[in-house]
């Protein structure tokens, strides 16, 4: 058995180009399928740590729905706009609204202090004195902005746990000026570390009042966003049912007609994702598996020649006592190393793509599901088998006389 | 008769090995009668396309007769006279090729990828062999032949004559019970002819079996008997004895 795949080997090496072009089929075919489901799965996997974090009791609602699909950009944007006095009407009305906040977070920016500053990637977020509480954030030192900052537009801000190490070391920040690009705030809050499964620092943020972002980063609120917290995860059906009613009321949308706004909760993103994700993956499979049936085809093709180019060598092989079960082998093995080499490069290219997703694209780590390998090298054994065995079956039925004398 | 049927190796009686081409019927053997004991060394003549080669197909079991009773070493290769047909199936005629037959070709037939040593090996391959002992014997049999030191050499990298003597180390590595020569000189000049014919003619002093296919007189008259064949019949078979006699 091992002299069968030794030769196999030795007879594939010594057709290198055409050994390889043959396996470039399978080397495409499983490198799109494995690399496609590693990248599936790491953004399914990222896109849940992400939510996991805002926990089960908040929902959104915004003017565009969370996944975009489809060319219908221009119906969400001739929605009218969130304004921050929303939040504000919605928790003061809402019974089953603990707090609600306005909220956009569109900047990463650099922050100063003196001679110090941060790294250029602080999210910068313009929110209502809401947020703490729908965030369900603590305060480590100082005081959260109020109600009325917002409305005076103070330029007050609280910072996360990542930013107040970067800029103060042994120092109080509580009453410390810092800068924001050209602007100028007072720190009244540092925030503890927020709890939270996602890959990237929670606590890399500096929370202004929504006002005075809008003033000075975005005066558009095509993209505010609401985010509101039920008084327990058990209430948050009801809760979604009155923010339902509470908005259509308020922005006059007349009974019948279909809501302007769109309403979602981490749980609902996460399906959303996962439906699409799916589709892609089922597309890839399929795509990539009938790649790998034509590329089995070339094997079939490529196999053929073979062994019209090694009749003698059959022949010979008869002669000296090769049953024809050895030469079926010989050819079969033949085809699967071919096709299973293609796999082996296939999974490495995979590999590859996957640390350079890992590397490249921020909150997401690619990784390779062990399944996707397995199903890899499964289907590409199956491939060589089925699409060498109609050549090995050919070469092993030779009449050893006429394949002696084949010129 | 008796004490001899032991040292019968292959009887035929009256084989034909018929073609059918369209309407054509060829009768490459046309009823060949013919006994071989142990030991014996044979040149087969006759014109072109007398049946040569088909006759050694036939006695190397790399093809079967349409007609006649086929015995190799008193086991039935075919027996197509009766009603009732005996055939050796294919398995069966490959493990006598493989145990029992050492063939010598016009054209070699080495492995173009393989080695020296390789080559030698294949027919231990199928045998079954394991490998240390079938190192031991190849290197063993190239010996024989005197190729010991081109053992790592590819065919392309031989000559003539030393590719037939790999061809012959081959033939010789399972210790078959005979050896069949099809114009073994055909492709080689006439000082490296000599030099094989002198292995085979050792081969036949060291007891072994030879039958050896051939156009020139001056090689068929190494063997002690010459069979020759014309239309698919024995025309003449003659012992060196009886010339001497
Ligand atoms: N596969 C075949 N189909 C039809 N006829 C065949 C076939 N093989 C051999 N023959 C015929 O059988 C006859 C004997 O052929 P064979 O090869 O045995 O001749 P030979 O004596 O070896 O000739 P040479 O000296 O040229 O090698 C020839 O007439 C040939 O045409
Ligand atoms: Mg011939």
């Amino acid at each position: 058995m091992i002299d069968y795949f030794r030769s196999a080997y030795h007879s594939l090496i010594s057709h290198k180009l055409r050994s390889a072009l043959t396996i470039l089929g399978i080397f495409i075919g499983v490198w799109a399928i494995v690399s496609m489901q590693s990248i599936v799965e790491g953004f399914d996997n990222s896109i849940e740590k992400t939510m996991a974090a805002y926990g089960t009791e908040t929902f959104f609602v915004q003017k565009f729905p969370a996944i975009m699909m489809g060319h219908n950009w221009r119906k969400y944007a001739k929605r009218k706009d969130f304004e921050y006095e929303d939040a504000y009407f919605l928790e003061e009305t809402g019974q089953y609204l603990r707090s609600v906040s306005a909220y956009m977070a569109n900047r990463v920016q650099t922050i100063k202090y003196r001679d110090r500053k941060t790294s250029p990637e602080v999210t910068v977020v313009g929110s209502t004195a809401g947020f703490f509480t729908t965030n369900a954030t603590t305060i480590a030192t100082g005081r959260a902005f109020t109600r009325q900052d917002a409305d005076h537009r103070n330029n007050v801000a609280v910072i996360g746990m990542d930013v107040y190490s970067e800029l103060f070391i042994f120092e109080e920040p509580v009453g410390k000026e810092i800068s924001i690009g050209s602007e100028k705030f007072t720190v009244v809050g540092v925030l503890d570390p927020m709890p939270g499964g996602s890959f990237e620092s929670q606590d890399n943020l500096i929370i202004i009042p929504i006002t005075v972002y809008q003033k000075f980063y975005d005066r558009s609120s095509d993209s505010m966003q609401l985010m509101l917290r039920a008084n327990s995860s058990y209430v948050i059906s009801e809760a979604m049912d009155e923010a339902i009613s509470l908005l259509r009321i308020r922005r006059k949308v007349p009974p019948g007609e279909e809501n302007d706004f769109e309403l979602f909760t981490g749980d609902s993103i996460i399906d959303t994702m996962q439906n699409m994700t799916g589709y892609i993956q089922l597309a890839t499979l399929g795509i990539a598996g009938i790649s790998l049936i034509v590329a089995g085809i070339g094997i079939m093709n490529i196999m053929l020649v073979s062994v019209m180019e090694r009749t003698r060598e059959i022949g010979t092989r008869k002669a000296v006592g090769a049953k024809s079960a050895a030469i079926l082998w010989q050819f079969l093995i033949e085809a699967v190393i071919l096709s299973e080499f293609g796999a082996i490069i296939g999974v490495a290219a995979a590999f590859a793509t996957a640390w350079l997703f890992t590397t490249l694209v921020p909150d997401m780590e690619a990784v390779i599901p062990l399944w996707s390998i397995i199903a890899a090298f499964l289907y590409c054994s199956f491939i060589g088998i089925v699409f060498g065995f109609f050549p090995a079956k050919k070469a092993a039925k030779l009449d050893p006389i006429e394949a002696l004398r084949y010129e | 008769m008796t004490v001899d049927s032991n040292n019968v190796l292959i009887n035929f009686n009256d084989i034909y090995r018929t073609y059918y081409m369209g309407a054509e019927v060829i009768n490459a053997l046309n009823g060949v009668s013919l006994e071989i004991r142990k030991n014996e060394y044979i040149s087969i003549m006759g014109p072109s396309g007398s049946g040569k080669s088909t006759l050694m197909n036939i006695i190397g079991c790399l093809d079967t007769p349409t007609a006649g009773v086929y015995q190799f070493e008193s086991q039935v290769v075919c027996d197509l006279t009766g009603d009732s047909i005996v055939k050796m199936n294919d398995n069966e005629l490959a493990k006598i090729r493989n145990k029992k037959i050492g063939f010598v070709f016009q054209t070699f037939n080495l492995l173009p990828r393989a080695t020296a040593l390789q080559n030698v090996e294949l027919p231990l391959i199928y045998a079954g062999i394991p490998k240390s002992e079938r190192r031991e014997k190849a290197m063993y049999s190239l010996e024989k032949v005197g190729l010991l030191d081109r053992a790592t050499h590819k065919p392309s990298e031989l000559s003539g004559g030393q590719r037939q003597r790999v061809a012959i180390a081959r033939a010789l590595v399972n210790s078959p019970s005979i050896i069949l020569a099809d114009e073994p000189t055909g492709n080689l000049d006439s000082e490296t002819s000599k030099e094989i014919m002198e292995f085979l003619d050792e081969l036949h002093s060291q007891n072994n079996t030879v039958i050896l296919v051939t156009h020139e007189p001056d090689i068929a008259k190494h063997a002690a008997r010459v069979i020759q064949i014309l239309d698919g019949k024995i025309d003449s078979d003659i012992r060196k004895a009886d010339l001497v006699n």
